[in-house]
């Protein structure tokens, strides 16, 4: 048990360990310029540096919330449309061509569009965002209901099941998985879109930051941006699986 | 995860054989049985531009009330289809059927279907997937859920009420769906090869099991299986269907007592009558050029 636990554990940590020393030392024995591949130490240096600290955190709050309302937004939408989907042929008939269509679309080439509908506040940042989430689930939504298992469903209507138990007993606890597949891809992408959304147009947020920091060939301070947000990114994600797991226990 | 699974699979196993299903049937207010009739059904699928395949022809059946009754024939001869006519699931091309004298039209909730998969819902217990049919009826009471102990007692599964159906091997699980099929108050049962994904042993425990609750209860009863065998020691009357489409080719009376043992199944009446069904499998495949 130990044994087996410690082969788990151990190549992980020991690839961790080697590449944290390749960073802090192979840049200086390759004799790269810091601007290019700074040390890892200085990298983390940066996190001792009270004004970058709060810089982070304001940016980061910002990136967050876009992050969540995104997230929120497209879910909520991405799931009542899966369920219209799943239910109605005809809807699916109607409405599918056209969001595959759209799905084609580099969803990022909308955040000009909304720049000139909504100005350069939060809501273009959470509408990218939450077009980059609202497919996967939409998509899991409706493939959820439809492939619902075919014995299970004529055990409903044998049993003379009414449409509305059908769908709270049967057909939304086998999407229930699917659905939150869709949502752990989903957080991470709500994440890209906030952080692409502020490129495009931003004052605030940790896109923005990275942005200034690239200006100012900070690029320790670019890595360490990016390590608050792949920190930001596992932690939803993570929130997202063990959502899954709490739910979905069978 | 897989392995974990087939870990509690294996736990879920040993108890099956200490606790057997044993001691009387529950006290069920089970409605009185009653009579199913299929006139001159036929079904025939596809058309619209496909070729129509017809799975049943002129099928023409009057199961008595309280009667068990088995349905053989090779696969695709259209059994799981009569069955599902009979659920109301399907309307068949032809013809009708009767329950109690009356028309069907749709699915009843006195006519309980068993499927090849015991077709539990995995994120319910044990108890909970018994009680689902009351639970699509109305509102679940105390009464209800005593009777569900009580049947689920009954089948040898009385500590297993709060575990989830992954956690159950596939007998146990399939004993959880006669109990579910039960909690309807079946006027009539129709089992679809219950038994057929279980391995041999287990099966015939099955059989013994399902004979002991079909006597005691008094449902009438339609089994549909390809295990001749099963259907001798199981019905009173068996009809041996041809392969496609599906046409009646004999209807058997058992030559058994109603009271059957187990050791029957040696009885040269036994090999006799499963011999003369076999027989005809064996024809109709020569003359298909098999």
């Amino acid at each position: 048990m130990g044994g087996r636990t410690l082969r788990k554990v151990a190549p992980p940590v020991l690839l961790a360990v080697v590449v944290a020393a390749g960073w802090e030392f192979l840049p200086g024995i390759l004799g790269l310029e810091k601007f290019i591949l700074p040390p890892l130490s200085d990298v983390l240096a940066q996190f001792g540096s009270a004004f970058l600290l709060d810089q982070m955190w304001t940016n980061g709050l910002v990136t967050l919330q876009e992050t969540l309302l995104g997230l929120l937004l497209g879910s909520v939408v991405g799931i009542v449309g899966g369920l219209v989907l799943g239910e109605s042929a005809i809807a699916r008939a109607t409405f599918y061509p056209y969001l595959v269509a759209l799905q084609s679309l580099p969803k990022i080439a909308l955040a000009p569009l909304f720049v000139i509908w909504f100005g350069f506040g939060t809501t273009p940042k959470v509408l990218v965002a939450a077009t980059l989430t609202f497919f996967p689930l939409l998509v899991n939504t409706m493939s959820g209901v439809l492939s619902v298992d075919r014995a299970r469903a004529q055990l409903f209507r044998s049993l003379s099941a009414s449409r509305r138990q059908t769908w709270t007993k049967l057909l939304l606890p086998s999407a229930l998985p699917s659905v939150l597949a869709g949502f752990e891809v989903a957080t991470v992408l709500a994440l890209l879109g906030a952080v692409l959304g502020e490129f495009v147009s931003a004052q605030e947020g940790l896109g923005v930051l990275l942005l200034q920091q690239q200006t100012n060939y900070d690029t320790a301070g670019v890595f360490a941006t990016l390590m608050v947000l792949a920190a930001i990114g596992v932690v939803l994600n993570q929130i997202a699986v063990q959502l899954r797991k709490r739910l979905v226990f069978w | 995860m897989f392995r974990k699974r087939s870990q509690t699979t294996a736990l879920a196993d040993q108890p099956t054989e200490t606790s057997e299903p044993g001691g009387g049937f529950p006290q069920l207010s089970m409605p009185s049985p009653l009579r199913l009739t299929a006139q001159n059904v036929t079904q025939v699928f596809g058309g619209r531009g496909k070729q129509p395949v017809v799975a049943l022809e002129n099928f023409s059946l009057d199961v008595e009330p309280g009667e068990l009754v088995a349905i053989v024939g090779p696969s695709g001869c259209g059994k799981t289809t009569l069955l599902h006519a009979f659920a109301g699931l399907i309307k068949p091309t032809a013809g009708e059927i009767r329950v109690g004298g009356q028309q069907l039209k749709s699915p009843r909730r006195d006519v309980s279907m068993m499927f090849q998969a015991p077709t539990l819902l995995p994120w319910k217990t044990v108890l909970g997937n018994c009680l689902l049919p009351r639970e699509l009826e109305h509102r679940i009471d105390e009464d209800d859920r005593k009777r569900a102990r009580e049947l689920l007692t009954w089948a040898g599964l009385g500590d297993f009420t709060d575990r989830r159906p992954h956690e159950l091997s596939g007998g146990m699980q399939q004993r959880v769906a006669i109990c579910r099929a039960l909690m309807a108050n079946p006027s009539v049962l129709l089992l679809d090869e219950p038994f057929g994904a279980l391995d041999a042993m287990t099966r015939e425990q099955m059989n013994v099991d399902l004979r002991r609750m079909w006597a005691a209860s008094g449902v009438t009863t339609v089994l549909i299986t390809h295990d001749i065998s099963e259907a001798v020691y199981l019905a009173g009357r068996v009809v041996v269907l041809s392969p496609r489409p599906g046409r009646i080719l004999e209807i058997i009376d058992v030559p058994l007592p109603k009271d059957r043992d187990v050791s029957l199944i040696q009885s040269p009446e036994f090999a006799q009558t499963c011999g003369h069904i076999r027989s005809y499998f064996i024809r109709e495949d020569r003359h298909a050029g098999v």
